[in-house]
């Protein structure tokens, strides 16, 4: 049995259609060999869009130092037996450093697609994104759901990024807002796309604070056109002291 | 040494670093902090244990650089492996009581599961797209974060449809080799 080129299960892995390799589908019904090449390519795919390096954390550029700090001590210390070796020291962290950290993105592995007019040069992004805070969002009592939130300044620009995961249902939609931690004051910020990422500039009254719409709350929506928030929240997170 | 270290590409970084040189880790750092620190953050949830483990790791590697093969795989999966033994480790510290709450969230979550081999896939995928040569990775880098048909980069890159799609194939069977090495 001829079985398929390998270039054309990866374009069907891709999404393309059988225009293609019209036998492809009688080919694949009837071939595991190349039912399971293809399988293995399309989770590449899917891990290749979920690769995106936008989506890195960036750890504190105080911890270098911690790194280096702890390198520079004397190899004694490098040569405790084994034993001692069992307890993982506490990381050398800076005693009393509030846990309100400012995070510097060297945009290096953050580096970002950007792409300039039609003749589209590919260059990474160096822009400095500063994620000045991040809570995780936590679901409600009788709630699925998690996340994550984000207070970054971008040139000058804050935004909100989150990813939220869970609260998906047909005839409903997922709500970002800010809103004070009474929940009596709010602001929406958007509609969450179906993958649950997104970013959020905020308007430039958040500039200087956040205060006091420091929670962030995520609703589920029903498609009834009510713009007012449903009261179905999903999950919750608090950038407290923003 | 002449060049910066930023001209350097990844393996000649690596192959710095196994040898020890001064500012190596200062760069392996600025180059691959941000896998090790998500990678960690993702497995262990919170960031205080993330920068833990991240310092744990980049201390750990730097005294054992002499047992990274550079023949074996890069530089970044070493890391990474290294990052999730730390975390298993921390992980059997936890106490019973939180262990059972973990485990309860990691049901909550079964909808999405992250394992650490998928996370340690699309970190190391993201490095590899990095050095695809152009416009081979923007192809693929348009198709992947940015959902575009064929059509729609052929118009951004101004070239013909079929050399997009060649690209994309030919990317994707070369993601593959080149993650194969990876790991």
């Amino acid at each position: 049995m001829k079985h398929l080129d390998s270039e054309d299960i990866a374009g069907l892995a891709l999404g393309e259609n059988f225009d293609d390799a019209p036998d492809a589908q009688a080919h694949l019904s009837a071939c595991f060999r190349c039912r399971a090449e293809l399988v293995n390519l399309q989770e590449l795919v899917v891990t290749g869009q979920e690769s995106n390096p936008a989506h890195l954390l960036v750890p504190p550029p105080s911890l270098l130092k911690n790194i280096e700090a702890e390198l520079a001590e004397p190899a004694s210390i490098a040569r405790r037996s084994v034993d001692q070796q069992m307890w993982p020291r506490r990381a050398a962290m800076t005693p009393g450093v509030p846990h309100r950290r400012v995070w510097l993105v060297a945009s290096a592995a953050a580096a970002v697609g950007l792409l300039v007019g039609a003749g589209a040069v590919f260059l990474a992004q160096r822009d400095a994104v500063e994620i000045v805070a991040a809570t995780p969002l936590t679901a409600l009592p009788g709630k699925t759901g998690s996340g994550e939130a984000q207070l970054v300044r971008r040139g000058g620009v804050k935004e909100i990024r989150v990813s939220v995961q869970g609260g998906v249902a047909t005839n409903s939609f997922r709500e970002l807002w800010l809103m004070d931690p009474g929940g009596q004051r709010m602001v929406s910020l958007g509609i969450l796309p179906a993958i649950g990422t997104g970013t959020y500039p905020l308007p430039p009254t958040f500039n200087q604070s956040l205060a006091p719409y420091t929670t962030v709350d995520v609703s589920v929506e029903a498609n009834d056109g009510n713009s007012a928030h449903s009261q179905d929240s999903l999950v919750r997170g608090s950038l407290a002291g923003q | 040494m002449s060049r910066t270290w930023r001209e350097l590409s990844d393996a000649e970084v690596a192959l710095a670093y196994r040898d020890g040189v001064d500012g190596a880790v200062a760069e392996v750092f600025r180059r691959w902090g941000s896998p090790v620190y998500t990678l960690a953050y993702r497995l262990l949830g919170n960031p205080g244990e993330a920068e833990e483990v991240t310092q744990q790791v980049f201390v750990g590697a730097w005294r054992s650089r002499s047992s990274f093969k550079p023949e074996v795989g890069s530089l970044a999966g070493w890391l990474l492996g290294q990052t999730r033994n730390r975390v298993v480790d921390k992980y059997r510290m936890r106490s019973k009581e939180e262990r059972a709450i973990k485990a309860a969230q990691d049901l909550a979550f079964e909808a999405a599961p992250q394992s650490a081999e998928n996370i340690i896939d699309r970190i190391l995928l993201a490095d590899v797209i990095k050095d695809l040569p152009e416009p081979r990775g923007t192809v693929l880098r348009l198709a992947f974060y940015e959902g575009f048909s064929y059509t729609q980069i052929a118009d951004r890159l101004s070239l013909p449809v079929g050399t997009v799609k060649s690209h994309a194939r030919r990317g994707l069977l070369q993601l593959r080799r080149m993650l194969e090495g990876q790991r």
